[in-house]
């Protein structure tokens, strides 16, 4: 677990950008990556809770929900997303012309979960350890649903 | 296709530029010396990024957000400070200088300032490399699953790198021609804008880390000029164009750049007008 807090990189902001790299890369090589996409996951508000360290110490993670989602160049689709708690990877597809190429999931002005330079005909995914609630979809430069909003059910 | 190409010309031509000057920079000064380690900086820095992207890349396909946001940020943030003491560095230099005694500065470079520059080196190209060498993998394992679908893919993505060198190369290889002092305050104009783009990424990083809060952009000009469009890619690798930039990305560029460019250019104005007194 101590690679879980190292390897997701948020206890010390003020270190500088040397020692973070080379404490990012040696803790993830010697975590071992897959910990490492468990904890990059996990970022939810504080260590998570069982499940969580369970995730980062079996190496092919149990039950791991998938969800596509596409972008567009009008944004988001869809816009208003429903999906139940647990860990949930994304799989991002580009349906647009790639002048959206981005998408963020925001949970209180924090992004919590996001992929970049999404083209079409290559998708990106993330995972995220996801709490119930309501976060907000980012999707920058669509045209009419560049927002939209996720609500996660127990 | 033009996408690829663009993405990895933007990625590509802000760390081209940074690693120009320095070798711009060491050779205007006579220290031709130090550029071996400013090369092994500039191949230890692709060596990393290659071999972590690969390893990312067969093991769990994608880096999580929370690990290379962080990096990004904090590598931008270190570039900006040595680019900044570089930029007040070189104008001192520029300032001394009579005429084109370029000699006299071989002994000015000392080992610390040296570490500096190889360090820097390595952070520009670190900063995007491993999520561009991800970026690439990608490419070619879509383009061998799809064959000739995307084959030019890949060709797309190396042409936009190669472009970003090439441009970069260009821009302070014509620099270096140039006298001395004009040199000294061209490329500090340009370190100027491509710091001040560092702050507003380095803002943008850490939001994306979520250490820093999320907000709707203040403007946005992805109708006008788009950051994928080959004008706002240029524009986002030379001076940190932003086509949706937030308040605090634009409060970071502009409390960055107006300050620093103050005192530049009162600077140059002092040295100039000193030196038309004593002339």
């Amino acid at each position: 677990m101590t690679g879980w807090v190292r390897c997701a990189g948020r206890g010390s902001p003020e270190l500088d950008g040397h020692r973070l790299l080379a404490l990012v890369v040696g803790a993830c090589l010697a975590a071992g990556l897959a910990a490492c996409s468990a904890g990059g996951g996990a970022i939810s508000p504080g260590p998570s809770s069982g499940d969580g360290s369970s995730q980062a110490s079996s190496l092919p993670v149990p039950t791991v929900r998938q969800v596509h989602v596409s972008i567009s160049d009008a944004g988001c689709i869809p816009q208003a997303l429903q999906l139940p708690a647990g860990p949930t990877t994304f799989i991002v597809t580009n349906v647009g012309s790639a002048s959206v190429l981005e998408y963020e999931i925001i949970k209180a002005d924090r992004v919590i979960g996001e992929t970049e330079n999404v083209i079409p005909g290559i998708d990106r995914s993330f995972t995220l350890n996801l709490k119930p609630g309501t976060y907000s979809l980012s999707c920058p430069g669509g045209t009419s649903a560049a927002s939209g909003s996720l609500t996660v059910t127990e | 296709m033009l996408t690829v190409f663009l993405i990895m010309l933007r990625e590509g031509l802000e760390a081209a530029l940074v690693v120009g000057i320095v070798i711009g920079y060491l050779v205007k000064i006579g220290r031709r010396d130090a550029l071996r380690w400013v090369w092994l900086g500039i191949a230890a820095a692709l060596a990393v990024s290659l071999a972590l992207g690969i390893l990312v890349f067969v093991t769990i396909g994608d880096l999580p957000a929370a690990i290379q946001e962080p990096i990004e940020g904090l590598a931008a943030l270190f570039a900006v400070g040595v680019l900044t003491w570089m930029l007040f560095w070189m104008r001192r230099q520029g300032r001394a200088l009579k005429g084109e005694l370029e000699g006299q500065l071989q002994a000015a470079l000392q080992a610390g300032s040296t570490a500096a520059l190889v360090g820097l080196a390595f952070v520009a190209i670190v900063r995007e490399g491993l999520e561009t060498a991800l970026f690439l993998l990608a490419l070619f394992r879509s383009a061998a699953a799809s064959g000739e679908l995307s084959a030019g893919l890949p060709i797309a993505g190396l042409a936009g790198l190669l472009a970003a060198v090439g441009l970069g190369w260009a821009i302070v290889g014509g620099a270096i021609r140039l006298n001395l002092r004009r040199f000294f305050s061209l490329t500090g104009v340009v370190i100027l804008f491509v710091a001040a783009g560092l702050v507003a990424s380095a803002i943008g990083a850490f939001v994306d880390a979520g250490w820093l809060p999320a907000s709707a952009p203040a403007i946005n000009l992805a109708g006008v000029l788009p950051e994928t469009s080959p004008v706002g890619a240029l524009l986002a690798g030379l001076v940190g164009y932003r086509a949706q930039p937030t308040a605090l990305q634009l409060a970071g560029y502009f409390g960055y750049l107006v300050p620093v460019l103050s005192l530049f250019v009162a600077g140059d104005r002092l040295g100039s007008l000193r030196r038309t007194r004593f002339a």
